[in-house]
């Protein structure tokens, strides 16, 4: 008798995670729970563990990319008159935000919800973060630690999705797939002409050299 | 050892100062002092004006946030309405092009040469009084949101063109900001709100007789492109 309780018991347990059995009951004459299925949705792996972090995620991205947006329209006023940094800086902040939009659609289909007021992890490194209005070179270097920390949030995230111990190799496969070697690909670029235009100024015509670099930015957009 | 370490810190500070530092100082002094001497009579807004204008960056940028929630939701599992879904996002990015279209307005005029950080502040709502909903009861909800949300943005249009029409502070009428207003803003704004409701009138009747399955068929066809 006590097998057969304990056994039901365990069958009951089982029962309640599994869409086929919240059908069966939802379906019957007498409706448990309200007729509800809640568990005929998409998660599984670990994206409940992870979900509070990829929202986070998404709201960096489009954080960063407010941010970008504003140091575009800075370099597009008629006194700092950069058409090269703007462009620059308007693509970064068309990508991020895209990525973003991408991001959270992805949470939805693992079966997660996106949280637009859940705030960003990760807090800005430059105590001064908030001044947008650079001259080029300092623009180059914010821009560079901004794709960094981006960069280094998502092999953050990419860590635990992998050596969870519920492992979720999808989620890890996704910031592969998304952000790894995009986020490489700009670190590296920005990384590259923080360093040209920083030995460009040491000629002693710093205006002449901004503004060849400037030329020479709109021509790679 | 601490007092090698010690010489060794100032080693580098003179390093600081001397070396990369004064190459870097001239960059710097590059934005203290104006590049160069440009008149200023060409630039003819109000204040009153533009002030309005860069209030609307961050109007448009909200209703961008307002219908990312309204993709995300109609995207979930257990919602899964794609059609709404795809909608939402397009309208999300339509109208963060707007926000771009006024920045873009305004450096033409010759406006936002400082301060620009003020225009977007992330978050754009204070998030404990005032979230952004996130959930729906279906689709004819969000579409009447949607519709009362561009309602509100046209209103808001529609006062920035008062103001730069005639300011309290003086009788400069900004003929060309509110003849762009007008021609490329509001015509927008009138033909979108016209889909919208006709939409949602659609949508409410399919969905008195039908309740899911008219939303069903709705979203389908929203998702295609056929509505």
């Amino acid at each position: 008798m006590l097998f057969f309780g304990v056994l039901s018991l365990l069958f009951l347990a089982v029962s309640g995670e599994y869409c086929y059995t919240d059908i069966e009951s939802a379906c019957s004459t007498n409706p448990k729970n309200g007729g509800l299925i809640s568990n005929c949705n998409a998660k599984y792996g670990s994206i409940d563990t992870l979900q509070a972090e990829l929202q986070a995620y998404a709201n960096a991205n489009i954080e960063t990319s407010f941010e970008f947006l504003l140091m575009s329209t800075h370099f597009g006023n008629y006194e700092a008159n950069r058409e090269g940094f703007k462009g620059l800086y308007r693509k970064l902040s068309d990508k991020v935000w895209e990525e973003a939009i991408d991001l959270i659609k992805y949470i939805a289909h693992r079966g997660g919800r996106m949280d637009l007021n859940q705030l960003p992890r990760s807090k800005k490194p430059i105590k001064d973060s908030k001044v947008l209005e650079l001259t080029e070179l300092n623009s180059l270097a914010k821009a560079l630690d901004s794709q960094k920390q981006l960069a280094e949030e998502a092999l953050r995230i990419h860590a635990q999705a992998q050596h969870h111990t519920k492992q979720d190799a999808a989620v890890a496969h996704y910031f592969e797939e998304h952000f790894m070697e995009s986020l490489s690909e700009r670190v590296r670029r920005l990384a590259g002409y923080s360093n040209d235009l920083k030995n460009m100024l040491e000629e002693r015509d710093a205006s002449l050299s901004v503004f060849l670099f400037d030329e020479y930015l709109k021509n790679t957009l | 050892m601490t007092r090698l370490l010690y010489v060794f810190f100032i080693l580098v500070c003179i390093n600081g100062i001397f070396g990369d530092g004064l190459k870097c100082k001239f960059t710097i002094d590059m934005r203290l002092l104006k590049p160069a001497d440009i008149p200023t009579s060409w630039i003819d807004m109000t204040d009153p004006c533009t002030k309005l204008m860069e209030s609307q960056v961050k109007t448009e940028m909200e209703a961008a946030m307002k219908y990312l929630a309204m993709g995300a939701h109609f995207a979930r599992d257990t919602i899964n309405r794609p059609g709404f879904s795809k909608f939402f996002f397009e309208s999300a990015s339509e109208e963060r092009e707007h926000a771009i279209k006024i920045i873009e307005y305004l450096l033409m005029r010759g406006q936002l040469t400082n301060d620009v950080s003020k225009l977007l502040k992330y978050p754009l709502t204070t998030n404990n009084t005032n979230p952004i909903r996130q959930e729906w009861n279906n689709g004819e909800e969000a579409l009447t949101d949607a519709l009362k949300l561009e309602a509100q943005v046209t209103r808001s249009i529609r006062d920035i063109i008062i103001t730069c029409e005639t300011p309290k502070t003086s009788s400069f009428n900004d003929y060309h900001l509110v003849d762009y207003l007008i021609t490329d803003f509001l015509e927008e704004q009138y033909k979108g709100q016209r889909d919208l409701a006709g939409k949602i009138s659609v949508l409410g009747k399919m969905m008195q007789a039908h309740g899911p399955l008219g939303e069903f068929l709705f979203d389908k066809k929203l998702l295609s492109g056929e509505v």
